[in-house]
């Protein structure tokens, strides 16, 4: 039989605690006194009435406690359970224990799927179902001045993690800075989650010039500033150490094989600082009357040392190339009308891209002993431009063309044409119908059909900006 | 990345202070710059603050409280506030939260916005839990629509008067002389109101959006039904039928909706019961309006429902 020497003081953790506890006048965690009311103070200068309500409202986080969220007296300093001696990591349970939870975050879930039909003009049509995405979000306060959030996303063959990011917004008014894991603010779309978007797909210039959805870690400064009484300005500059261009890929973007192997970009781990990735994006929006605003934007983002990799040549190597460098230019531009009762509106926006560097690469394998990447180091262009309209708070129509240089070799021109109507049901759900049609130079076209559904259960929400 | 970005990144990164100086809000014998969710509120704020305050307003007069748009100069506005006064109860809670964090004000965001539906004698519909099964536009603490009971002018009055003596105590008596007179024409108006319960009480209304139960609990109307099967959820064609059967057979002759509310699902609905639709505003009008204006209106409206006349009717008091 194995045995194990209990020194004095594991024996009085196991067992006596609560006999500590008692001596220290503390209460169990599950145990409030009878005496206890919610923390939730009536202000001296309520009248009666106001103290028989004001123990059961919060209205905006950090001004009022809501309800249970009293400290238990005699926890705060010493919570139950764990000792931490010397060297042991400081621990947080946020004035409560670590069975309470009511200092949690705000957990919230989205899944958004369709079902859908696809003609690709080649050899494969025919109807599917697609979980788009099923999405995990928290995000809480730390303190008045930090928060931070996550989301987790899978398409239900892979989970990642799209964001996970601390947000600052004591540095001064109007500034924010965010570091860890966050989308890319890039025009007025690329920060937004493809499920959350109005509509039904990321616009086929993004999609090649930037990718579905861009996340990447690293540092983002942001600050807005007021300019006489109806205008707004902000700017955004970030700097990243590794950014993806993964999304959960559309109807038509799966890799064409008959291309060759499919070549992804890499970074390197450790990069000279003037190597990092940069973005920044400059925004303005006024209003126009009492019921309309326009919007402009600038964005660029820079990527001055990468590489590809994809395909192997003849002796099984895998091929990579590396010291390459592409920026991505945008121009966009947002109007929006709506009634006076807000049940109605109609909105125009589009934006313009210029890529420019090495933008794609190409296995070159024509049977000989050796096979090679060919890195189309060239300019492309596009554009996206879209209409919708709202008649109701629940029916919206719109229309959307994205044409583009397609990044292959000779930039052979595609244009994607997509019509769609949203119905919501309630604020939390949606279905929509849409009609996709791709003309694509050199190539067959291509056309879908979709019913796509999404839902938002609980607290839903991104770091969105505007 | 090219240095001089490095430098502009590094100007924008330690500059941000200096442009974050609250210079632009009301100092010293500047007037207190006040934003206020709808326009009930910025009139009280007025009344109460007197020249003490500079008042704007974010919603017009005609939207759905619960979901306001927001366009830019709201964002400015609030940004350069000194208070920020809502009605609270989660009534804006679709839109507030966000333009608060937008506009980055620390001042606001470090005291909070003034909640002054907070401590409501008498909230009504609490949801017993918090399932959106039962709903959708589920308000944690009760139907927030105090704004139309005849005690928000006061109630909301005293609650915006301690918050501007806090900030202003030098100015504590403008405040409670402001306040005082405040009250006394809204007991003016509220001898008529009086009188107007009188002849509503006991009728029987059927609403659109439960957004009228404190003007109707306030005059003894009785409510008998939504054409919403649950809050925030649109009527449904066999929710409709159920309806409009109970309101022919309760001898229900009106509906209320609101003006942001499809004034031809209601009209449809009042036909099929042999009932009128009577569109009533949920606030007070931004440009002009007022709250004891817009609470005369509101007991106009609903005498004109019933064809009830107050001049011609003997009423006491």
């Amino acid at each position: 039989m194995l045995s194990f020497p209990i020194t004095p003081l594991a024996a009085a953790a196991l067992l006596g605690w609560p006999a500590f506890a008692a001596q220290a006048g503390q209460t169990p965690a599950t145990e409030t006194p009878a005496t206890e009311t919610p923390a939730t103070e009536t202000p001296a200068s309520s009248t009666p009435a106001d103290s028989s309500a004001a123990s059961v409202e919060q209205d905006f986080p950090g001004t009022e406690l809501p309800m249970n969220l009293n400290p238990i007296p005699g926890q705060a300093q010493a919570p139950i359970g764990l000792l931490r001696s010397p060297g042991m990591p400081r621990i947080y349970w946020g004035q409560t224990t670590r069975f309470t939870s009511a200092f949690n975050p705000a957990f919230g879930i989205a899944v958004d799927g369709s079902f859908n039909w696809a003609d690709d003009g080649a050899d494969e049509d025919g109807f599917a179902f697609d979980l788009g995405v099923a999405e995990l979000t928290g995000q809480g306060a730390i303190s008045p001045n930090w928060w931070g959030n996550f989301a987790l996303e899978t398409d239900a063959e892979e989970v990642e993690l799209t964001e996970a990011a601390l947000f600052y917004s004591g540095l001064a008014d109007r500034t924010s800075i965010r570091a860890g894991r966050f989308f890319l603010d890039f025009g007025k779309q690329m920060q937004i989650h493809v499920h959350d978007l109005s509509t039904p797909q990321r616009p086929a210039v993004l999609r090649e010039y930037l990718g579905t959805e861009v996340p990447g870690t690293g540092f983002q400064f942001d600050h807005w500033a007021p300019i006489g009484e109806t205008t707004a300005f902000r700017f955004s500059a970030a700097v990243f150490g590794d950014q993806e261009s993964h999304g959960h890929g559309f109807l038509f973007d799966e890799h064409d094989e008959s291309h060759g192997p499919e070549t992804e970009p890499f970074v390197d781990d450790r990069r000279d600082f003037s190597d990092l990735i940069f973005s920044a994006r400059a925004t303005a929006m006024t209003d126009i009357g009492d019921e309309s605003m326009l919007q402009f934007g600038a964005s660029m983002r820079a990527v001055p040392d990468f590489g590809f990799e994809g395909g192997e040549d003849q002796a099984g190597d895998a091929l990579s190339t590396d010291g390459l460098d592409q920026s991505v230019y945008g121009l966009d531009l947002t109007y929006g009308w709506n009634s006076d009762d807000g049940t109605r509106s109609w909105t125009f926006g589009g934006e313009y891209l210029y890529a420019d560097g090495d933008l794609n690469a190409e296995v070159i394998d024509d049977g000989g002993p050796t096979a090679s990447l060919e890195i189309l180091d060239t300019s492309a262009q596009g554009w996206f431009a879209f209409a919708e309209h709202a008649w109701n708070q629940q029916n919206s129509v719109g229309l959307m063309v994205s044409s583009l240089e397609k990044l292959e070799e000779e930039l052979p021109r595609q244009t994607e044409t997509t019509l769609y109507w949203s119905h919501y049901p309630t604020e939390f759900m949606r279905v929509r119908v849409a009609g996709i049609h791709f003309d694509r130079e050199g190539d067959d076209d291509a056309q879908a059909l979709m019913l796509q559904l999404t839902g938002y259960i609980g607290a839903h929400g991104h770091p969105y900006n505007w | 990345m090219p240095r001089s970005l490095l430098l502009l990144l590094a100007a924008l990164f330690f500059g941000a202070p200096a442009w974050g100086a609250p210079g632009a809000r009301g100092e010293g014998d500047d007037p207190l710059k006040v934003v206020t969710t709808i326009p009930d509120l910025a009139d009280i704020v007025r009344e109460v603050g007197g020249d003490e305050v500079e008042v704007r307003c974010v919603a017009k007069g005609r939207e759905n409280l619960h979901s306001v748009r927001l366009r830019p100069s709201h964002l400015v506005m609030t940004a350069r506030a000194d208070l920020f006064v809502q009605v609270g109860l989660a009534l804006e809670h679709g839109w507030v939260p966000g333009l608060l964090e937008s506009a980055r004000n620390s001042k606001i965001m470090r005291e909070g916005p003034l909640n002054v539906g907070t401590g409501w004698p008498e909230l009504v519909e609490i949801p017993t839990t918090l399932d959106r099964r039962t709903g959708v536009d589920i308000h944690p603490v009760g139907n927030p629509h105090v704004n139309m009971h005849p005690d928000f002018g006061s109630f909301a009055g005293r609650k915006i008067r301690d918050r501007l003596k806090e900030m202003r105590p030098e100015r504590s008596a403008t405040f409670d002389r402001n306040l005082a007179a405040y009250e006394g024409r809204i007991g003016e108006h509220r001898k008529r109101w009086d009188r107007a319960a009188k002849l509503l009480k006991g009728r029987k209304v059927v609403q659109y959006h439960k957004e009228y139960s404190y003007l109707c609990g306030a005059n003894g109307i009785l409510m008998v039904g939504a054409l919403e099967p649950q809050p925030g959820v649109p009527p449904t064609p066999s929710h409709l039928a159920r309806i409009t059967k109970g309101m022919r057979d309760q001898g229900v002759s009106v509906i209320l909706h609101g003006p942001w509310t499809p004034g031809r699902v209601a009209q449809d609905a009042a036909k099929r019961a042999n009932a009128r639709a009577i569109e009533l505003p949920v606030m007070t009008q931004r440009d002009g309006g007022t709250w004891l204006g817009f609470m005369d209106g509101l007991h106009d409206g609903l005498l004109d429902a019933w064809d009830l006349d107050l001049d011609d009717a003997q009423v006491d008091g």
